[in-house]
């Protein structure tokens, strides 16, 4: 019965598609002419024509000082002429009924000769409204660059270009969404890529079948290997800087009209722990910072889940001397050890929530009123210990050392799993979890390579940037996980080569 | 090379296999499992103190054995299943693959119940074991039904994760008394070769790579990786056994257990005490490739043999070894099943060189007619 | 898809079900020590400690809970507490066990057993014997900020650092079980307000037989450990001279046939002297040498002394017997203890004084 319903459900959108085709370009301009931005009138100075177009898609300065003028100053009689004498760039002229509807709903002038004419120039005079560059504010760092991508592929383009001064940078773009149309590119480095990544991101980019398309995070959901995986399988970045170190270890990345971020694949699980500061600093200190960072996210999964273990059935691991503190600060506590935190990991829930959904300013006072009345409340009315808040505040807070925003949230959720498995078998059923976390995690993978990589597959030489980062002159190999074209990443010899003293 | 593409089920595509280097995890994770947790009283029993040398023995003979499986896997150009059809023929080769099937599914079984029964006596006496049970064996399904390479790295996690639990070998030897080693054979050698007989059972697990074999990228290249994975389970064992000689008297020894695991409960730190809990959590790293590796194992041979998706076995197995390891219970049976998987082991290793042999002279024959 | 549904809601379902019986760590009495006198009828008098950890604010407070009963067995005396205990009585965290006296000298086998056995237990806790009884030691809380049970753990710690050989269950049962070893265990004393370690008792199986005092502790561990701290004072030229040890080093050493062997144990100890309460001279190399002389001749005195009372009670808490055991092949245990009392065993103590203190 079910699948009688779904087959029913296929065949009405193809019907809907055959219906809204336009027959003649006439019909389109009547189903544009609905909408009041639609300007259409005939021009009567030297050059007679009728021009269209959307007011406010267009740039107005275009429009008069090149195209009007023109069209006043000289007789033009053919449209081949105004192809010509109209000094813009890339005029065409062209009688594709689709390819003249796409353009001019992105701006494009058109001017017919006569109003029933098939055939019409396209003048480009797209007005680009948009943000201008600043500062990144997801993945901020202190020092390095501090730009990041706006809304507008052009200027996201611009970004990366800049950086890569390369005939080899490629960027192949496709539209991607029934209803939107949104333009998406892929950008790659040829000579560095491995072919096989490109062709798979492409392959996966044209079989979307989606009516809209706003936000990277929508590709990154549509085309992972496993759409059921709470770990995203794309790295998305609003950092340009990044987009080009990936680019240079031969990462496939991904660009959307109307999103600030790019997406960069394939990506490991290492890569979200990994921030761009890391590579702004000695490597000592950047290989120090990467290990506490590290320690912050498995004790963030980790802490609640073995509080509630140990306090339920494991009292007897508790130290004599700490005993005294739990027992005394647990005594009043009317709930059992997974209710209360439970409760609590909810409320911090709620404050990221709310703190994130509301303006800033008024954020931070929703922090600290959350953080501070709620908290020492709980403690003070005895639902809560003070042991605990000071542990789940410490993991709220480690699970926002992660640099790249979305493996956090990743993170603050799937610790729920695991404190239903402490309270099931108290440290045997953490294992368990971390077992079934591990299993997961081994069998995904991001473009058809390993996510979990380093690690598993073991692979020594990309150890060396993923939880430790060596410096410069020890990373002279690309990472062996895109298998690029070309694997050497500078003249190993020149970069160690040993001078005596004082030479 | 021809030879090999006639069969069906062992050409297997390139993205599915390991590198040779695995082959050490593979093999090393699979050895050890939860004999270690109490070999060692039963290696007391039979040689004292002077047990160690049968560790050292036992690891000799285990290399011996592996060069025989690889003479045996090169020159049969397959699996286990595929040398049994060469040598016996269709019907009697597949009833003896059948016979490894089912020991390696008692295998499996022996460690899920051995696990079952650490639990239920150092952490929960009241563990509700249908229930555990169900979704340790839902686990193991969840990994094996993800291929070999899964499994594969099931095994280097559980190796990696298993390096710390080997330091806290050295609490107890603070604790212990060093001077009761002493290399001084006081055992007659019978006594020596009873033990070894005796870590023969804890060390099985290797021939397993009688089912994997044609799961390796270049097999040649594995064979070093393979005599080092059995060199350090032996060096393993024989640290496991001097720690533990150290710790306990010899009579104190005969009256544990589970010797590991009681010499855990000293290990103190300032943030935690009494690390038998997390010891026998984090074990679960430890076992988890011995069940996965003896399920997948074991439903591959019908696969084989039958032609029938092995996706179907596997949940069928798994069907049927959660009513007995529900069912079984208390220290007699569990004892009881435990030697017998040992048992069947040593039949199982004794039984690769008759097969090598067998090969060779139907090899010879085969050459001749 | 519906297969899958199903065994989701199954496995959820399931998971409800698997919850174990458990209670939080407040919600149990959690003892630490416990004692055992000998009780009316031939039965066992147990004592325990639970503390009582305050609310919020005080978290050390020091109050305690004693709860005595009378029980057949030690697993008795949990089922017995339990029915005067208003929450689940846990023994995981227990640290100290106190027998008393007159109940060891009757026989300590089956507790013993019962202690090897429960996986609960910690093997780092301590045994006691009491002087007098266990009872009164436990009720007597001697200290405001600090429970019984952390006192007299520190208590025992404290001293196996210095003049006590090591001690914990784990060194009593591998005593216990061991061929050609006896256990020991030390002996608290409670005096009118404070407790002491009086003296070590000395087990044959689970039995007690005989005690020393604490003035001899010194010499037990020296013969029985290597150890870097303790003290030992010594009447010297109508004064005392205190010596604080700084590295004592002992080695055994079996020669000779089966039938008839020689042991002999080494002992060559650094020390420093601190002390010269009563003594007119200027430390001078000649005088550490009469001093090094003197404290030779009291240790071969103190040795030969525990080793005759040793063999004349049948015992082996140097664990003489177990060493031989490992080096010679034909040990026989039951030869061993025949032989045991004639046994020659030469000590050789050499003492070395390094260091005066810091005024000359």
């Amino acid at each position: 019965m079910w699948k009688w319903k779904r087959k029913e459900k296929q065949q009405q959108p193809q019907q809907q598609e055959k219906k809204k085709q336009n027959g003649t370009l006439s019909e389109f301009i009547q189903a544009m002419q609905e909408s009041e931005d639609f300007v259409h009138y005939n021009l009567s100075g030297s050059t007679r024509c009728t021009i269209s177009y959307l007011k406010t898609m267009c740039d107005s300065q275009v429009l008069n000082r090149s195209v009007l003028s023109t069209l006043n100053q000289k007789s033009l009689p053919t449209l081949r002429d105004m192809q010509e004498s109209i000094p813009v760039e890339n005029v065409r002229v062209t009688s594709k009924l689709d390819l003249i509807e796409e353009k001019v709903m992105y701006g494009y002038i058109m001017i017919q000769l006569h109003e029933k004419d098939e055939e019409v120039v396209l003048v480009p005079a797209i007005s680009l409204e948009s943000r201008n560059v600043s500062i990144p504010e997801v993945e901020f760092s202190v020092v390095g660059p501090k730009e990041a991508f706006v809304e507008t592929m052009n200027t996201n383009i611009n970004l990366i270009r800049k950086r890569l001064p390369l005939p080899q940078l490629t960027i192949k773009e496709m539209n991607v969404g029934k209803v939107t149309k949104t333009r998406v590119a892929v950008i790659y480095i040829d000579g560095i890529v491995n072919q096989d990544n490109v062709d798979t991101v492409q392959q996966r980019l044209k079989g979307i079948e989606v009516d809209q398309l706003t936000d990277s995070s929508f590709i990154t959901q549509i085309i992972a290997d496993n759409s059921n995986s709470p770990f995203p399988q794309l790295l998305d970045t609003e950092r340009p800087d990044r987009v080009v170190s990936n680019l240079v270890e031969g990462k496939v990345a991904i660009l959307i009209d109307g999103s600030p971020h790019a997406l960069t694949c394939p990506t490991t699980v290492v890569e979200f722990f990994g921030a761009s500061d890391d590579y702004f600093l000695p490597w000592h200190l950047a290989t120090a910072f990467r290990l506490i960072r590290l320690f912050a996210v498995i004790f963030s999964v980790l802490s609640t889940p073995l509080y509630v273990a140990v306090l339920t059935y494991h009292h007897e691991m508790i130290p004599a001397a700490l005993m005294a503190t739990i027992v005394s600060s647990r005594s009043d506590i009317p709930f059992p050890p997974i209710l209360e935190v439970i409760v609590l990991e909810l409320t911090i829930e709620l404050l990221r929530e709310a703190g994130a959904r509301l303006p800033t300013k008024i954020g931070q006072t929703i922090g600290i009123v959350g953080g501070i009345v709620i908290g020492t409340a709980a403690v003070d009315a005895g639902l809560t210990s003070n042991v605990l808040l000071i542990i789940v505040a410490l993991s709220a807070l480690a699970s926002f050392t992660t640099p790249i925003y979305q493996i956090g949230n990743t993170i603050r959720l799937i610790r729920f799993p695991f404190l239903i498995g402490a309270q099931l078998w108290g440290l045997i059923g953490v294992s368990m979890c971390m077992v079934y976390f591990i299993g997961h995690l081994i069998k995904l993978q991001s473009i058809g390579r390993p996510f979990f990589e380093p690690l598993y597959p073991l692979r020594i030489k990309d150890l060396k940037d993923a939880f430790i980062r060596l410096p410069f002159n020890k990373q002279t190999e690309r990472p062996v996980l895109m298998r690029t074209e070309d694997p050497q990443r500078m003249n190993q010899s020149r970069v160690n080569a040993k001078r005596d003293i004082d030479e | 090379m021809n030879k090999l593409n006639n069969t069906q089920g062992l050409n297997i595509p390139e993205n599915y296999l390991v590198t040779p280097a695995y082959v050490f995890f593979l093999i090393h994770s699979m050895q050890v499992g939860v004999g270690i947790l109490g070999f060692e009283k039963y290696l007391v029993e039979k040689a004292g103190f002077d047990a160690w040398i049968s560790v050292l023995i036992a690891g000799g003979i285990l290399h011996i054995i592996l060069w025989m499986m690889y003479r045996l896997l090169q020159n049969g150009g397959g699996d286990i299943v595929q040398i049994h059809n060469s040598i016996f023929g269709k019907y009697i080769g597949g009833l003896l693959s059948l016979l490894f099937c089912a020991y390696y599914t008692l295998l499996a079984f022996t460690v899920i119940i051995t696990f079952i029964e650490v639990i239920k006596v150092w952490v929960f006496p009241g563990l509700q074991v249908w229930v555990f049970a169900f979704v340790l064996i839902w686990l193991v399904y969840y990994l094996v039904s993800g291929g070999f390479r899964v499994i594969t790295g099931i095994c280097l996690i559980s190796v990696i994760i298993g390096l710390p639990i080997l330091l806290l070998k050295f609490f107890p030897v603070e604790a212990g008394h060093t001077m009761n080693i002493y290399p001084m054979i006081s055992h007659d050698l019978t006594d020596i070769l009873g033990a070894t007989k005796q870590s023969i059972l804890s060390f099985i697990g290797l021939e397993f790579l009688l089912i994997y074999y044609p799961f390796i990228k270049q097999p040649e290249k594995s064979k070093k990786w393979a005599h080092f994975g059995i060199f350090y389970t032996t060096m393993l064992y024989l640290i496991s056994v001097l720690v533990t000689f150290v710790y306990y008297s010899e009579e104190q020894l005969k009256q544990v257990v589970w010797g590991t695991i009681s010499a855990w409960k000293i290990v103190e730190f300032p943030f935690i005490e009494r690390f038998e809990f997390v010891g026998i959590a984090m074990w679960l790293y430890v076992i988890l490739p011995n069940i996965c590796l003896g399920l997948w194992g074991a439903t591959r041979i019908p696969k084989r043999v039958f032609k029938i998706k092995q996706k179907y076995v596997v949940i069928t197995f798994c069907i049927a070894l959660y009513f007995p390891a529900v069912l079984l219970d208390g220290r007699p049976v569990i004892d009881m099943v435990n030697n017998l998987s040992g048992q069947l082991g040593t039949y199982v290793l004794m039984y690769i060189p008759v097969l090598l042999v067998l090969k060779m002279i139907s090899d010879k024959v085969r050459k001749r007619s | 898809m519906k297969i899958k549904k199903t065994f989701l809601i199954l496995l959820s379902v399931l998971l409800l079900t698997g919850c174990l019986p458990s209670k939080s760590v407040e919600e149990n009495a959690i003892v630490q020590i416990v004692g055992y006198d000998v009780g009316e009828d031939e039965r066992i008098q147990g004592t325990v400690s639970i503390p009582q950890y305050g609310k919020s604010e005080d978290k050390q407070a020091a109050s305690e809970l004693y709860l005595t009963v009378d029980a057949d067995s030690t697993k008795d005396v949990e089922v017995e507490i339990q029915k005067q205990s208003s929450k689940p009585i846990s023994i995981g965290k227990l640290a100290v066990t106190l027998y008393s006296k007159e109940l060891a000298e009757t026989d300590l086998g089956d507790i013993v057993d019962v202690l090897s056995r429960d996986p609960r237990l910690s093997r780092n806790m301590f045994l006691g014997i009491v002087e007098g009884s266990s009872r009164e030691l436990i009720e007597s809380g001697f200290t405001q900020d600090e429970t019984t049970s952390k006192h007299l753990q520190g208590l025992i710690e404290n001293n196996t650092r210095h003049n006590f050989p090591s001690t914990s269950l784990h060194d009593f049962l591998y005593a216990y079980y061991a061929e050609g070893m006896d256990p020991f265990l030390p002996m608290l004393k409670k005096r009118e307000s404070f407790v002491e370690l009086s003296g070590v008792a000395f087990f044959k199986k689970g039995m007690l037989v005989a005690e020393v005092p604490d003035t001899k502790i010194f010499t037990f561990k020296m013969l029985k450990e290597n150890f870097t701290r303790g003290m030992q004072d010594l009447p010297f030229e109508g004064g005392t001279i205190m010596m604080d040890n700084i590295g004592s080093k002992v080695d055994y050493n079996i020669s000779g046939p089966m039938d008839n062997p020689t042991f002999d144990i080494k002992i060559s100890l650094k020390a420093e002297v601190n002390e010269m309460a009563g003594v007119d001279r200027n430390a001078s190399p000649q005088l550490a040498k009469e001093m090094e002389d003197k404290f030779v001749e009291y240790f071969n005195k103190e040795t030969a002394e525990l080793i005759s009372l040793f063999k004349e009670k049948g015992i082996d808490p140097l664990g003489i017997g177990n060493f031989t055991k490992t080096r010679r092949k034909d040990f026989d245990l039951t030869k061993w203890q025949g032989h045991y009392a004639d046994l020659e065993v030469n000590v050789i103590v050499d003492v070395q004084i390094t260091e005066y203190g810091i005024f000359s």
